[in-house]
């Protein structure tokens, strides 16, 4: 077998048993090249991408839109159809279920490879605040775009300056002046279907090989097996990446780029160690249709992102255009797949009541969905009579002075749930102990997977994207071999940290809120409330979340 | 040669209360290279004095090699190129000199007509192409695996790499064949090795329009020969880019005390401290010698904290916008370790090709 360890190719040791310790979850065999060599036709490229989803696709897009990274030669390999991607074209009352809120730091380099402007403003939502409360205690936090002071003047803003997002399809210089006259802040973040990304990517992506980017975008296609030849025999390049495509061709590369999704066959080839943990929690996502009369902030088109921790997990609301909201449901699986069969009208009024009632209230109707996914309860009748018990409550508890969280503003009520919409899919912590090896380079959800609940997984995977190819450029104009370990290790050591910590930060929140253990739902409200009312912690962790606390720019 | 002697006779005059240091540390680890390594090397026989001219046989005609020095690298020469083996500094290294001799070039005109000129993130603005470097010939003298030739050659020059060590070069031309961007057809640059010393090239009559000797020179048996040498092998209007490294106490505790005896960054007994040259006296010899004018000197410095080669400001004030910690540093301190020199021949001079004047 000529399949080696990333390591033994470095230091020229060859491991006869290298090919038996490939991981069995591996979705690719790893073949000898010789077997393919005879009848495979061998093309040499400076960056080949496994993966075309945002992160491949954008570094392809962030790549081709730079002046000398542009003269690369460049492969995108996807297992599905890209060109789809170009003719999306959805009904206005219809809503992918796969929805990402960007940072406006995601949305800057969005902007910079020039896909934000070939997004309709239409399907691309502003949330201009966020509440976050605790389904035990009922404290809260609330975060205000206003909030966050100083982001139009402070240093970072300089840096980002000329970046601050506007909606697609706005002037640019408009915007700019409410920025310096009024209080009109940016959005917190900008929520939109992943799908109207990509079908921006791939707009960029032949636009850049029309005007004679050496990019081959190979999609339908799926790699059978990655290998480095080494020895005698081999080729010159013998100890670059060979991708060998189901189409019978080999590509052979100078760098490869994983952007190849949470079980990347890449970093199995690259026998890079991804380390976490599943979540007992699956996710659950749906696209809500909300009752335009009690959406918050009538007339001011404020779109309000929506998050109740809960003992089973977090449950967040995220807007949308059109009264069509986006859910994120985390809790236990056999929940999931039971809202999953639940119907729509039973359903929606389980949302309703997992943003009202009490989490006891809740544990009694998810048992009384029955095995199939039906109703045991008229759950509309038994939400709105809890409901009517609460508000008697809360008038109460305000007639005698004290304050609650039923005084505080409540999400709009769900009405509608698109039908085929729901999705479960499990909740994983990984991270890769490594995101770099001698010719091999990981971005994305191949490096690291993080919970959902702080919606920053895509977020954190453009923000590789974006330090890669700024990498890349610098080893160009310097000279080095784009592949050689040197000139990726700036890339690792600046974003295996931030990386991390993102990580680690929404692991504990989610541990923390997975409890109803008394001391600890008093701790986390006493927290949660002190932050709220701390502005300038407050306004750390909404830089952190919004992608402006970057570490400094180095190359 | 009246005027070099007086510079050999200042070099070695400084250099000379520090030979006892020299003996102590350094020549048991230098003999420990030669016994574990019993490589024939291809002898050239090295000269300690600088009696010796052109006008002897080829053998004889390196009077600037050292050979204890040559065996040493070559001994080394199939670690050159493993990322993390004993030349992972200069590897480190290789952006930041790359960086500087680009800045300088295009500083001194060399580059005009290479394409746009932009910025790079917050670095000082240089040839933003792929080429920058298309149409220049760049001498390196030592190249040793190729470090810097390679990248120099991916930046579009045609390069000419020297070095003494067969060892070296047979490792450098292996490693290049590699990479197609090298191979002369893919790519505007191209890449040739030889084995010889400057003084055979300078005999053979060439000349380029860029020489660069990359910590070299505190390796070299007579710094002030080869300076002038290095002189006569630039192009009239050419430039000529050294780095060293500065001879005070900063400098062997980092290069010495700490990269080889602490840190094991680099084998012991890579660096001899009584050779190092501090940065006037290499401007004097660059001036005098090598009958350059010396444009800019610039230190540089290893961030323990980014684990990167960063440049320091220089003293004409450029570089301060250096990205990094080290960026702030000015001279004298910069320059108290590793630094570069940049320099300029006139157009008007001309030196007889005999050496002599």
């Amino acid at each position: 077998m000529s399949s080696l360890l990333a390591r033994a190719v470095r230091t020229g040791i060859r491991s006869p048993l290298s090919s038996r310790l490939h991981q069995p979850m591996a979705a690719i065999r790893f073949q000898s090249t010789e077997a393919k060599a005879a009848a495979t036709a061998t093309e040499e490229y400076d960056v080949v991408i496994v993966g075309g989803g945002i992160a491949g696709s954008a570094l392809a897009c962030a790549l081709a839109s730079n002046k000398a990274s542009s003269t690369l030669k460049i492969a995108l390999i996807e297992a599905f159809d890209l060109s789809n991607h170009i003719k999306w074209s959805p009904r206005p009352d219809q809503y992918s279920n796969r929805v990402s809120s960007l940072t406006p730091k995601s949305v800057s380099f969005l902007k910079k490879i020039g896909v934000w402007s070939e997004l309709d403003s239409s399907r691309v939502a502003a949330c201009e605040g966020m509440q976050v409360w605790d389904g035990v205690s009922g404290a809260r936090i609330t975060f205000d775009a206003t909030d966050v002071d100083g982001v139009q003047s402070s240093f970072l803003h300089q840096v980002f300056s000329g970046n601050i997002p506007t909606p697609p399809g706005v002037n640019n210089s408009t915007n700019q002046e409410n920025l310096d006259g009024s209080k009109e802040a940016s959005p917190l973040a900008w929520m939109t279907e992943n799908l109207h990304v990509q079908y921006g990517l791939q707009k960029q992506l032949v636009g850049h090989q029309a005007r004679g980017v050496k990019l081959d975008v190979f999609e339908k296609t799926k790699v059978q097996g990655i290998t480095t030849e080494q020895g005698e025999s081999a080729q010159p390049q013998g100890d670059w990446p060979a991708v060998q495509l189901d189409n019978g061709k080999t590509l052979v590369t100078r760098l490869l780029v994983g952007a190849d999704g949470v079980n990347s066959p890449v970093r199995s080839f690259a026998k890079i160690e991804s380390l976490g943990w599943d979540y007992s929690q699956f996710g659950l996502v749906g696209t809500l249709q909300i009752d335009p009369s009690t959406s918050t902030a009538p007339g001011q088109g404020k779109g309000i992102a929506w998050q109740r921790f809960l003992p089973t997990g977090p449950i967040a609301m995220l807007p949308l255009n059109n009264g069509y909201a986006s859910l994120v449901w985390s809790t236990t699986p056999k929940i999931a797949q039971d809202l999953k069969k639940l119907p729509a009208r039973d359903f929606c009024a389980l949302v309703n009541a997992a943003f009202s009632a009490s989490p006891a209230e809740l544990e009694y109707l998810y048992k009384n969905i029955g095995p199939n996914g039906e109703p045991l309860v008229d759950f509309l009748k038994e939400i709105e009579w809890r409901t009517s018990v609460h508000d008697q409550e809360a008038s109460q508890t305000m007639i005698r002075g004290g304050s609650s969280s039923q005084g505080d503003a409540k999400p709009p009520r769900v009405v509608d749930v698109q039908e085929n919409s729901r999705a479960p899919f499990p909740l994983r912590m990984r991270n890769s102990s490594s995101y770099v090896e001698d010719r091999v380079v990981l971005v994305g959800d191949a490096a690291h997977t993080v919970h959902p609940l702080a919606g920053q997984g895509l977020n954190q995977g453009l923000a590789d994207v974006e330090c890669l190819a700024r990498v890349i450029e610098t080893s160009l104009l310097s000279g080095s071999d784009i592949g050689n370990i040197h000139s990726l290790t700036p890339y690792s050591s600046e974003r295996f940290l931030p990386n991390l910590a993102m990580l680690g930060t929404v692991d504990k929140l989610s541990k923390l809120y997975n409890t109803d253990f008394g001391p600890v739902v008093w701790a986390r409200s006493l927290g949660l409330t002190a932050v709220d009312k701390m502005g300038p912690i407050k306004n750390e962790i909404m830089r952190f979340a919004m992608g402006l606390e970057e570490p400094s720019k180095r190359s | 040669m009246a005027s070099i002697g007086r510079i050999t006779a200042r070099i070695t005059r400084i250099s000379s209360p520090h030979h006892v240091l020299r003996r102590s540390i350094l020549q048991p680890a230098t003999a420990r290279f030669l016994t574990t390594t019993p490589r024939t090397f291809h002898s050239h026989n090295s000269f300690n004095d600088t009696t010796t001219t052109s006008n002897n046989n080829k053998e004889d005609a390196i009077y600037t090699v050292n050979k204890e020095e040559i065996a040493k690298f070559a001994a080394m020469s199939d670690e050159w190129w493993a990322p993390q083996g004993p030349f992972k500094m200069l590897h480190l290294m290789n952006p930041p000199r790359i960086r500087y001799i680009r800045n300088r070039l295009h500083a001194s005109g060399a580059l005009s007509k290479n394409g746009a000129f932009g910025a790079e993130s917050g670095k000082e603005e240089f040839p933003m192409g792929r080429f920058p470097l298309q149409g220049l010939s760049i001498l390196d003298v030592g190249c040793g695996g190729g470090l810097l030739a390679e990248a120099l050659a991916r930046l579009g020059a045609k390069v000419t790499g020297l070095d003494a060590s067969i060892e070296n070069i047979q490792m450098a031309r292996i490693h290049a064949k590699k990479d197609p961007l090298l191979n002369g057809v893919s790519a505007p640059g191209s890449l040739e090795y030889r084995h010889q010393t400057a003084e055979q090239l300078l005999e053979q009559g060439n000349q380029f329009d860029v020489v660069c000797s990359m910590e070299v020179i505190e390796h070299v048996e007579n710094p002030a020969g080869f300076l002038k040498v290095l002189g006569q092998l630039v192009k009239p209007e050419g430039d000529l880019i050294l780095s060293t490294i500065s001879r005070t106490p900063l400098s062997y505790f980092l290069t010495i005390f700490a990269a080889e005896h602490v840190m094991r960054m680099v084998p012991v007994g890579t660096h001899h401290w009584s050779k190092y040259i501090n940065p006037d006296e290499l401007h004097k010899g660059v001036e005098e010698l090598s009958k350059c004018e010396v444009l800019n000197i610039q230190g540089i410095g290893f961030n323990p904290l980014s684990g990167q080669w960063e440049l320091t400001r220089s003293r004409d004030g450029s570089g301060s916008t250096e990205a990094g910690l080290l960026g702030l540093l000015g001279p004298p301190l910069a320059e108290a370790s590793n630094y570069f020199l940049a320099a300029k021949k006139p157009a008007a001079v001309t030196i007889p090709a005999d050496g002599s004047s």
